[in-house]
């Protein structure tokens, strides 16, 4: 399991104005896994996706992908390079399809060139249509986008980037606002999209969702990475308590929290 | 959902067939005249229709790039004493390649400033037009623009020749505008309309969407100025953005609608100001009245209703034509 | 003579500063571009003539009513192409139309009341001019630049200092945090219009004054340099707008002694579309759009 990280930051940091947004961030990401950014609000999260997908510049520090030196390039290149993501607050085309906009998402991969540009969108329904069906939005490709309720919403948007043939996708936020069940569908989704082989980099606030499923965690605060290790070691980190789970977890929390894990992960290897 | 296919093509086929055929019936200059610069107008509205309709431009100069063509035809047939399809192309071809200069240094900057920045190039053109006598013989204008020949036959001063071209050009930049709209470039170009942070964490690439889309619109509106220059036989400095939004606002409107919608628009445009005759001093305040009242509430009503019949009956259609599922 | 140029381009950059303000107090609080501020600025110009010449007021008090009156005009524009517009949660840019729909509408109106021609303007003192620094500067000159100045310093004062001012801030930068505040958004909104109609206002008495010329049309460029001068300045930054005034100003007057007075409106677009390229958000801008 040496081999290269698929994504590796190495000393980032971020300001804005006088605020330290991210400070000297060491990270990375290993071909094949799901793996979870936590803290609490503020911490730099999602300043940290938006300095790597491109959207912020860095003060400092480097982010490579696959090898490649990805700081400072432009949002789309960076994309195209095998990057996909969601927003915190959803950002879908809400006057196109459903369907329309998991094509959008094809659009750069799978046309090449002039002549692919000119040809008719409808090209891609198929594919888009298999798309949708894997996310479990198939009943829906043709409503309005902006018609879905919520939790739908967050599937179309994953649907959407997972149409651009990521390496990686990172999710921000993406159970805020739903309940149980819609949260542990959510979770198997993003096991099946793992076990396709792309890798995940999940920033949650809900730290029990992140633990049964993410391994390795990352712990963010005040934008400094302050903990990481699996959701047994970061259960034990003291540090990591206090900055995000306030006083100690009883016992039997931790216990229940660890089960959960094994479990999901028996039998998956995934390295 | 119900299937609106049967219902739609006869609408909508019907309509322009009996406007391009009622002109010939009436034999009447005056009104062949009004349908020349309603087809005119139609070209400019669909231009509109691209950058802003489908790209999300706010192209507040559009009135500098008719212009552009223009006066760009007049002075290749009046110095050069270049053939019409030359004239007329170049006119089209210079307005892009301005267009594509503009949109070099401003497309990365957000909407507002682009607009801005657009409204400023148009009055810099107008006031050139206006002031560079020894080319553009400023406030007197261009005249005697000879008419169009083309293939050796020289259109007379009846407009019935005339038309029948403008209705090919009509058809052509029509089927242009129809084509992007359902390839992928219109698609990424729609993208780039709602959100453009969204389609760029795609991978497509804005700035050159925006571009390509903007120098499209303005080959397009070139193209018509130049017919503009040809078939009025004189050009002059009054392609000014004040009475130019007049003409830009309906086209946003027409862009709001989409593409057939533009259609109406122009013809609206251009019949109105004849019907209003007999209030002929109020028109302007009509022009007015009808704009607030068209914005606040034609987006709501018919906006919204023609946008989701026309996407709805879009993706019917061709899933009917692959002969895929569909449901009910 | 560079002097003097450069005297008759700060007064000039005073009214165009007192137009810009008006236009940037509206765009910091609602992102709205008003079209219809040239078309009250004459109306300020020319109902005063009116009030002058036709009812035989003195001139303080036919100013005083026009410049009141110019503000319920403002409020008389938001309420029918506005308060729709923000009461449907529509796009702000579709303000620019409605707004461009009500400015035909006044001037429209103008013309068929008033009739299009250029009256002269009455002057409320003798104009007397003298030298200052080897320019010839008259005293009415320098009264429209005093209350220009006047003006914009009222405007700076309410808009930092005042709670009201305050009320303003907070609206525009959120409209459903102020009101939960306790701010009435719409209210406040109307407020701005009217005190964006009484410099409209007051601007068009004071180029009047200036040029001793009043017609129907004086609004028509004039709106829309007064808007670009803001831009120049900073968008929504009423600092800014005085400044991009001041600027537009001298720079127009510079190009027409030493280029020609034809293309002073290509250079002084040519400058903003530079100033644009450079920094979008204006030379005293804070904020990216």
């Amino acid at each position: 399991m040496d081999k290269e990280p698929l994504l590796e930051v190495k000393g980032l940091s971020k300001n804005f104005g006088g605020l330290k947004a991210l400070d000297d961030v060491d990270l990375r990401v290993n071909s094949g896994f799901v793996v979870g950014l936590i803290g609490p609000n503020g911490s730099g999260k999602t300043t940290f996706f938006n300095v790597v997908t491109g959207v912020f510049h860095p003060n400092s520090g480097n982010v490579f992908f696959d090898g490649v030196d990805i700081t400072r390039k432009p949002i789309h290149q960076i994309s195209q390079l095998g990057i996909g993501r969601t927003f915190q607050h959803i950002d879908l085309f809400p006057m196109m399809s459903v369907l329309n906009n998991v094509v959008a998402g094809m659009l750069v991969k799978k046309s090449a060139g002039l002549i692919g540009w000119m040809n008719a969108s409808s090209h891609y329904h198929e594919n888009a249509s298999e798309l949708l069906t894997f996310v479990g939005l198939d009943e829906k490709e043709y409503m309005m986008a902006g018609e879905l309720p919520y939790g739908d919403q967050r599937r179309l948007e994953v649907a959407r980037s997972l149409a651009t043939d990521p390496k990686l996708l990172l999710l921000d936020e993406p159970l805020a606002g739903m309940n149980p069940v819609e949260i542990r569908d959510f979770i198997d989704l993003i096991w099946k999209i793992n076990s396709s082989g792309i890798s995940v980099l999940l920033i949650e606030h809900n730290v029990r969702a992140v633990m049964s499923c993410c391994d390795p965690i990352h712990v963010f605060d005040y934008g400094q990475k302050i903990a990481e290790g699996s959701p047994e070691d970061l259960l034990q980190d003291e540090a990591v308590i206090r900055a995000y789970l306030g006083d100690e977890i009883p016992d039997d929390m931790v216990e229940e929290l660890v089960e959960d894990h094994i479990e999901k992960t028996r039998g998956e290897q995934i390295c | 959902m119900n299937n609106p296919k049967l219902k739609w093509p006869s609408v909508w086929l019907f309509l322009p067939i009996v406007l391009i055929i009622l002109p010939f019936f009436f034999h009447n200059q005056y009104i062949l005249q009004i349908a020349n610069l309603s087809s005119i107008y139609i070209i400019l509205n669909l231009a509109m229709h691209l950058m802003m309709g489908e790209a999300g431009l706010i192209n507040l100069g559009q009135a500098g790039f008719y212009g552009l063509g223009a006066y760009a035809a007049a002075l290749l047939a009046l110095e050069f004493n270049l053939p019409f399809p030359i004239t007329f192309l170049a006119g089209g071809l210079i307005s892009a390649f301005v267009g594509f200069v503009v949109a070099l240094f401003s497309m990365k900057l957000k909407g507002l400033y682009f607009a801005l920045i657009s409204l400023s190039v148009a009055e810099i053109i107008r006031i050139i037009t206006l002031v560079w006598m020894d080319v553009t013989r400023g406030p007197m204008g261009l005249p005697g623009i000879p008419r169009p020949k083309l293939f050796g036959y020289s259109f007379p001063s009846n407009n019935e020749p005339y038309f029948i071209l403008m209705v090919i050009l009509v058809l052509i930049t029509y089927l242009t505008m129809y084509w992007i709209q359902h390839s992928n470039f219109g698609l990424a170009l729609n993208t780039i309309r709602d959100s453009e942070h969204a389609a760029a964490s795609l991978g497509i690439n804005v700035f050159w969407n925006k571009t390509i889309a903007f120098v499209i619109g303005c080959f397009f509106t070139g193209l018509a100025g130049s017919f503009y220059a040809h078939f009025f036989t004189y050009v002059g400095p009054t392609f000014g953005w004040h009475q130019t939004m007049l003409v830009l606002t309906m086209s946003m409107l027409g862009a709001l609608a989409g593409l057939p919608g533009a259609v109406m628009a122009a013809i609206l445009l251009t019949t109105l100001p004849e019907i209003l005759r007999p209030l002929a001093m109020y028109r302007q305040v009509f022009y007015g009245v009808l704009l607030i009242v068209l914005i606040i509430y034609g987006q709501s009503y018919l906006g919204q209703r023609l946008k989701r019949r026309l996407k709805v009956d879009r993706l019917q259609t061709q899933d009917l034509q692959k002969g895929g599922q569909n449901n009910g | 003579m560079f002097i003097q140029q450069l005297f008759n381009g700060i007064m000039q950059g005073g009214l165009y500063a007192l137009l810009a303000v008006g236009f940037a107090l509206l765009f910091g609080v609602l992102r709205l571009i008003n079209f219809s501020h040239g078309s009250v600025f004459m109306l300020g110009a020319y109902l005063t003539y009116i009030f002058i010449t036709n009812l035989h007021f003195p001139f303080l008090l036919a100013g005083l009513i026009s410049i009141i009156l110019s503000g319920f005009v403002g409020i008389v524009v938001e309420r029918i192409s506005v308060a729709p517009l923000r009461k449907r949660k529509m796009p702000f840019w579709l303000g620019m139309i409605t707004t461009f729909g009500m400015a035909l509408i006044i001037e429209n109106l103008s013309v068929t009341i008033f009739g299009g021609s250029y009256r002269s303007f009455p002057t409320p003192i003798k104009m007397v001019g003298f030298e200052i620094l080897g320019a010839h500067v008259t005293n009415i000159q320098l009264l429209t630049l005093g209350v220009a100045m006047l003006l914009m310093i009222l405007l700076v004062l309410f808009t930092q200092y005042t709670w009201l001012g305050r009320a303003f801030r907070a609206v525009s930068q959120s409209e459903d945090t102020s009101s939960l505040m306790g701010i009435n958004a719409n209210l406040i909104v109307a407020l701005g219009f009217f005190i964006s109609g009484v410099l409209a206002g007051s601007a068009g008495i004071l180029v009047a004054m200036y040029q001793n010329i009043v017609s129907v049309n004086m609004g028509l460029g004039v709106g829309l340099k007064g808007f670009f001068a803001s831009v120049m300045g900073g968008i929504g930054s009423i600092p800014g707008a005085v400044l991009g005034g001041f600027l537009l100003g001298i720079i127009e007057s510079l190009t027409s002694a030493y280029i020609s007075a034809d293309l002073k409106n290509v250079i002084s677009f040519t400058a903003l579309i530079l100033v644009l390229m450079w920094r979008p958000m204006g030379l005293l801008g804070k904020e990216q759009l």
